[in-house]
């Protein structure tokens, strides 16, 4: 295919003098020996149960970090950072552990902590929602996940709101 | 196509401040069959780490503390001595606005790996590393691989870079 475009005057024909351009480094291709095919589904089911099985190990730590959150939102010196971080944690670990439910819940919190900045959002509130994630680890998945549904629908009002 | 245990020579390296989510990604990459997988709590850990041991995929959490994967990838890119500036690494995170993929991209990060991972979605990303190797470019303003994945000839230099924010600032108009 040819530049049809009409030629300006001064336009660069290629990168500047002060921009190196290393070529694609193949030592991994070359490493692996090759072209790596794709995954096949056996495979890939015997990992997602083996994620499963380490998520199942992990659930009693989950827990204790939900607890640790509702704890520290309930310290009035403690920094919005460090929730923020917590419920970030949490976050990742409640998907990845199959706690659909609160880590949604998290992700909400965070969302609502990212909106307010620079501000900090209200701590009674912070106080509420980091208490309904301990709860959600503590209840039947399904009421959890109707618990979170409300949660969220509530934190994306508040963010909606404050734009 | 590879035969045999492609992962077997590779190495990595898992940068995350949750044990379980390095255990998952360790245990992972172990199971498609690498041999050697190292961890590190956050990104001061792993670029000492990186300074002694080579490293040929990085995998780093976004958020971290004191060093977060952002400042990680850039300390990576911008190494002189001893680091391989050019060292893949993924980005992961649960947080997955436009605006961080950007800020990851831009920071230099060769992939974004959106938690909650599956084990597909880990063995694709690393799969696009090793697979499709890019550019790597250094300029003043950026160190990384080309952020540029398609490959348009008939776009050259810095009128390629001018045209392609028209195209997306066209794209972004709803006519």
């Amino acid at each position: 295919m040819t530049d049809t475009r009409p030629h300006k005057k001064g336009r660069a024909k290629g990168p500047p003098a002060d921009v190196i351009i290393s070529a694609p480094d193949q030592r991994l291709l070359k490493k692996a020996g090759g072209m790596i095919a794709p995954l096949p589904p056996a495979s890939r089911l015997t990992l997602e149960y083996r994620i499963e099985l380490l998520t199942t190990r992990f659930l009693p730590e989950y827990i204790t970090m939900a607890a640790e959150l509702r704890e520290v939102a309930r310290q009035p010196d403690t920094t919005i950072a460090k929730l923020f971080d917590l419920a970030h944690d949490l976050r990742g670990f409640g998907v990845n552990a199959g706690q659909r439910a609160s880590g949604d819940m998290c992700k909400a919190l965070c969302d609502l902590i990212d909106a307010f900045q620079p501000n900090a959002p209200p701590r009674n509130l912070v106080c509420l929602l980091a208490e309904a994630i301990y709860t959600a680890t503590q209840t039947s998945t399904e009421e959890a996940e109707k618990a979170a549904a409300t949660f969220v629908a509530v934190v994306q009002s508040t963010i909606t709101r404050l734009n | 196509m590879s035969a045999g245990a492609p992962f077997e020579k590779l190495s990595f390296l898992v940068v995350d401040d949750s044990r379980h989510m390095r255990l998952v990604v360790t245990t992972l990459l172990r199971s498609f069959g690498s041999s050697r997988v190292e961890g590190a709590r956050d990104g001061a850990e792993a670029f000492d780490l990186m300074t002694t041991h080579q490293f040929d995929i990085v995998l780093a959490d976004y958020l971290m503390v004191p060093v977060d994967g952002l400042e990680f990838v850039r300390r990576v890119r911008q190494s002189t001595a001893n680091v391989d500036a050019s060292t893949p690494i993924i980005m992961m995170s649960g947080l997955t606005e436009r605006r961080r993929i950007e800020n990851a991209r831009d920071a230099g990060a060769n992939e974004f790996l959106a938690k909650p991972m599956t084990a597909q979605t880990l063995f694709d990303r690393v799969v696009q590393v090793v697979n499709h190797p890019r550019a790597f470019i250094r300029s003043p303003n950026y160190i990384g691989p080309d952020r540029r994945r398609r490959d348009d000839p008939t776009k050259q230099g810095l009128a390629r870079r001018w045209t392609d924010r028209i195209d997306s600032e066209m794209e972004d108009i709803e006519l």
